[in-house]
């Protein structure tokens, strides 16, 4: 898969998730923002309390993907690698550009 | 009422409650869409200090608890739950991002009955929650079953011996009146060798749905044998002898059809929590000395022994 490809969620066939999933889809871009804002606030425990509820949410809504994406922000943050974290909320923001409900 | 409460029982395959206490809302969005179909009341606190407070009053049959959040994280929100007598019988299952092996450790031994991590399998989640609340209401059926008498459907001594001290520190704490009813079945050995031991059975049951007909607020135990108890909150030792000759009337009034004219009758000790009776042993002993008197007294009556 391109790395431009759209990402889809793997309940994008069930019609009873559609709804639920436009919603998180919606919201996805600008919550990812969010956390690179809070990096580059200094305010690292917000950013990583995000990243963290992203991590929770994300395969929920049928975007592993953006599960595993969240995480490695949170793993970076955690550890205190802060370039490293910087790098993974930009990852995530690319990732979540692509996520289409 | 005081006998085993038909509802408690109903209660197992009634809707359950369940919170989620979880600071996201993407999560609070997908667990209610995800466990919508579930015989669930779903309810939801958005961090730990409303979670706790929403448990207290909700009282639900299960919580889900997220570790990670702001204001409190989810092990102290346990201990908390924990520590409470209105909580802690609660089940609780962790639904976490964390993957620590040690925090499930740590989330079972403190008393957590299980531990999902985000993200869930829908079928997993609702596997679990529902074992969750099977388990926790067959083991709040038990715990009941073990203060009931099983003859009479009464609460029994060691139920007994709980609530009067519960309610004795109740009424000092609010200068409000208690009152305690023992009480006897007269000659109780003749009828049960007369008639036989069914019909003694038979006898203590009647007995027994006669004082579990009661106001609601009255408690009544089989204290042994063909001894009784009821505690009587906030009722005076007047009030409680007005209960204890309706009680007496009762039972003498029933007409026993295999036996016709036998009379059944039961004798009456009247006490109220007062000064020289101000403990759960010497409102007992109280008791029983009226008791005794209203035997000696020729049986079938109410003796009262008021405070000083």
């Amino acid at each position: 898969m391109p790395d431009d490809a759209p990402i889809r969620s793997v309940f994008a066939d069930d019609p009873d998730m559609a709804t639920l999933i436009d919603e998180f889809v919606s919201s996805l871009t600008t919550r990812a923002s969010t956390i690179l804002e809070r990096l580059d606030q200094g305010a690292t425990e917000q950013a990583r309390v995000l990243a963290h509820q992203l991590k929770g949410a994300g395969g929920g809504y049928g975007f592993p993907q953006v599960t595993d994406a969240a995480r490695i922000v949170e793993l970076a943050i955690r550890e205190k690698r802060l370039d490293d974290a910087h790098d993974a909320a930009q990852d995530l923001i690319r990732l979540c550009t692509r996520v289409s409900s | 009422m005081n006998s085993v409460d038909p509802k408690a029982f109903m209660a197992v395959t009634a809707a359950a409650r369940l919170l989620a206490i979880d600071d996201s809302e993407l999560i609070h969005r997908l667990l209610k869409f995800r466990l919508q179909h579930e015989r669930l009341e779903i309810h939801g606190a958005i961090n730990a200090r409303e979670g706790l407070v929403m448990a207290r009053e909700l009282q639900p049959d299960v919580i889900l608890l997220d570790i990670d959040m702001e204001d409190m994280n989810g092990f102290d929100v346990l201990t908390t739950l924990k520590n409470d007598p209105l909580t802690q019988d609660i089940a609780v299952i962790f639904i976490s991002g964390t993957e620590e092996a040690m925090d499930k450790v740590r989330a079972l031994d403190q008393g957590a009955v299980d531990f999902v991590t985000k993200p869930f399998e829908v079928v997993e989640l609702k596997a679990r929650v529902r074992t969750a609340i099977r388990s926790q209401r067959l083991l709040k059926m038990l715990a009941q079953r073990a203060q009931i008498d099983g003859l009479t459907g009464l609460w029994n001594r060691a139920y007994m011996d709980q609530r009067l001290a519960a309610e004795v520190d109740e009424a000092r704490r609010h200068g409000q009146p208690l009152s305690m009813i023992l009480c006897d079945i007269d000659r109780f050995k003749h009828h049960n060798d007369h008639f036989g031991h069914p019909f003694g059975d038979l006898v203590i049951e009647r007995f027994a749905q006669i004082l579990s007909g009661g106001r609601s607020s009255d408690v009544a135990c089989r204290y042994g044998g063909e001894e009784f108890c009821v505690i009587l909150p906030s009722t005076t030792a007047i009030e409680a002898e007005e209960v204890a000759n309706r009680y007496r009337e009762q039972l003498e009034h029933i007409a026993w059809s295999d036996h016709p004219g036998l009379v059944v009758t039961a004798s009456f000790g009247v006490t109220e929590l007062g000064s020289g009776r101000d403990t759960v042993e010497s409102i007992l002993k109280a008791a029983d000395t009226a008791l005794y008197h209203a035997k000696q007294g020729g049986r079938n009556r109410v003796v009262v022994s008021a405070p000083a």
